[in-house]
């Protein structure tokens, strides 16, 4: 929802409706590490999500909520993800929530959270290089304070989301969080401090079997990788822990309750791979964002599942099927050989710097295309059993509010003009000069907030410490 | 207009789903049109300056995450401002609502999911010529 106010209303909603989780999703700007009010940002305030702008939003979003009670989930990509980071620990501060106890899950994906175009996005909003340390302290300062909180999840979702196959979801997560704890632990931090608290986030596909063999494969080859590469002594550290969202790919735009029936299989393949946790996709995703109603029908799709089924009974009910062991050994093999690819090539940021992830995400895009087009691939409602002329089906259309631009630049403008200029500038100062040394930028941050620095301020004293101009403004 | 049509492809503002444009832009290539990919983050200006500088005879532009209708209106209004008669074309998450009224503002068709690259490549072939013959 576009305004604090107006996400504050629907989560309490959805707590009403017995949510026990929280996430935020964010608007554009606020995605890439720019304020409401930045040239940037015009047409896209509170498009997609919710503007989060200053600390006092986050009060705004939270207040009422018991963040404590709740596990909160912070999905944002960098810098704003350390920003909001720091929103969220000051918030629990003033509440007197004993951080040590908390069990947030902090997304903190250094490149993949952006939608589209790995390689586009990669450099254009936050050099990469400063994406990678905020993601790395964000971890560190959770190692050292928080030892309940998941502080990263690796965003393979949005990596599988672009038309690759369950292998190169498998191969670029997991590389992804090889290259970052390899980092860690030449920070000086113990593979066994942080390794267990390592998740992922993937994307459930339609194809049923696979998606269960994807899973297994990926625990399979997540502690062979932990064991020999890293020497992870713990259990812990060994375990894939995945949370899942069924694919929104796989939703079809036309007849749209259909895709309740498509994200319902996809909650059982999740749970028959055996995935920690799941977001089912509400089935107006490929229309606006989702309804009351769409978002209701998407929580009970997992309620009648989990709570009526008897699904949830046995763990890995499929091992032992010849066919689903075959197709693990087969995903797990070309998983592994595609990561050893990907770290001769460097790691997955040279890996996507060199083309290799855009090569793969076009050839899969083209081919499905291919497939689709002569028939190869079915899509009930797309190119078979097809209506003529079909009303949409969905009375209720979430529409932005336009005006909320005009309303979050105003609320800019106050909050800029109310606060005392010197400590703003004094805070500027004194984040720029610990950026661009080596420290961990979180306490930091959290002083800047303090003295009142919007997100999109913090943002651009960061880029600079890093002499990165953003451009198109 | 020239026998190959040049056609420029891009987003408008900060949403990333480019699927559909690569999709299109593939689709255009293979069918004899010359493709100019602008890609994302546009700005309205940036994205007329492109299509001028470029001299394209169609402005293809995608969209996933609404306010198409504001941002066309900016897209037409600068090429009105530079007296450039390039029509435009839209494809994307498009809401229904919305289709008529991208229509009246002049943009010449909207595709969206669902349409076919059969009809795609068909309209560009009627109404900007070029193309392979089918």
């Amino acid at each position: 929802m576009g305004a604090p106010e107006e996400t504050n209303k629907r989560l309490r909603y959805l707590i009403s409706e017995g949510l026990t989780g929280i996430s935020i999703s964010c608007d554009g700007p606020t995605l890439v590490g720019i304020d409401a009010d930045h040239p940037l940002a015009e047409g896209e305030v509170g498009l997609v999500g919710c503007s989060i702008c200053t600390l006092d939003d986050i009060e705004v979003i939270f207040s009422d909520i018991p963040i404590e009670s709740l596990r909160p989930l912070l999905i944002y990509a960098q810098p704003a993800s350390a920003i909001i980071f720091a929103m969220f620990l000051l918030l629990c501060k003033r509440r007197g929530i004993d951080i040590r106890q908390l069990e947030a899950t902090i997304q903190n994906d250094p490149i993949y959270q952006m939608s589209g175009g790995a390689l586009e996005c990669l450099d254009k909003f936050t050099p990469v290089e400063l994406a990678m340390r905020l993601s790395l302290d964000t971890i560190e300062y959770c190692a050292k304070n928080m030892p309940k909180a998941k502080p990263i999840g690796i965003n393979a979702y949005n990596v599988r989301e672009r038309g690759v196959d369950a292998v190169t979801e498998v191969a670029y997560g997991i590389g992804l969080a090889v290259d970052m704890a390899a980092a860690l632990v030449e920070r000086g931090v113990g593979i066994d401090e942080f390794a267990p608290n390592i998740s992922f986030f993937m994307s459930t596909h339609i194809d049923f079997f696979e998606e269960v063999a994807k899973y297994r494969a990926a625990r399979r080859l997540w502690a062979r990788v932990m064991k020999q590469k890293f020497q992870a002594q713990r259990e812990a550290s060994c375990r894939f822990r995945v949370a899942v969202q069924t694919a929104g790919s796989s939703l079809t735009t036309q007849q749209p309750l259909n895709n309740i029936i498509r994200t319902a299989s996809e909650v059982i393949a999740s749970v028959l791979g055996g995935v920690q946790s799941i977001r089912a996709t509400p089935y107006d995703e490929g229309i606006c964002l989702p309804t009351e109603s769409s978002a209701r029908i998407a929580i009970r799709t997992q309620q009648i599942i989990f709570e009526e089924t008897g699904i949830g009974n046995t763990a890995d009910p499929l091992g032992g099927s010849y066919y689903v062991e075959w197709l693990t050994n087969q995903i797990e093999d070309r998983a592994a050989m595609e990561l050893e690819e990907i770290e001769k090539a460097g790691g997955v940021v040279a890996a996507i710097k060199s083309g290799r992830l855009e090569r793969a995400v076009n050839d899969a895009i083209e081919k499905r295309q291919a497939k689709m087009s002569v028939g190869e691939d079915v899509v009930v409602g797309v190119n078979e059993y097809v209506v003529a002329e079909e009303d949409v089906g969905i009375q209720d259309i979430y529409r932005a509010d336009l005006g909320l631009e005009e309303k979050r630049k105003e609320y800019l403008m106050r909050y800029r003009s109310e606060r005392e200029g010197q400590s703003v500038s004094r805070a500027r100062e004194e984040l720029l000069k610990l950026a661009k040394q080596g420290v961990n930028l979180i306490s930091p941050i959290m002083q800047a907030l303090e003295a009142k620095m919007t997100m999109g301020e913090i943002a651009d004293a960061l880029r600079e410490a890093y002499g990165f101009v953003l451009r198109g403004a | 207009m020239r026998k190959v049509p040049r056609v420029v492809l891009g987003k408008i503002g900060l949403d990333s789903h480019d699927t559909g444009m690569r999709l299109v832009s593939s689709l255009l290539r293979n069918a004899g049109y010359e493709v100019i990919y602008a890609g994302l983050f546009n700005t309205p200006e940036t994205l007329v300056k492109a299509a001028i500088d470029e001299d394209v005879d169609v402005v293809g532009l995608s969209f996933h995450s609404g306010g198409q209708v504001e941002k066309v209106h900016r897209v037409l209004e600068l090429l009105a401002k530079k007296k450039a008669n390039i029509p435009l074309v839209v494809g994307g998450v498009i809401v229904q609502d919305d289709i008529p009224k991208l229509k009246a503002m002049g943009v010449r068709e909207v595709f969206v999911p669902g349409s076919s690259a059969d009809d795609i490549i068909r309209f560009f072939r009627g109404a900007f010529g070029g193309g392979h013959q089918a």
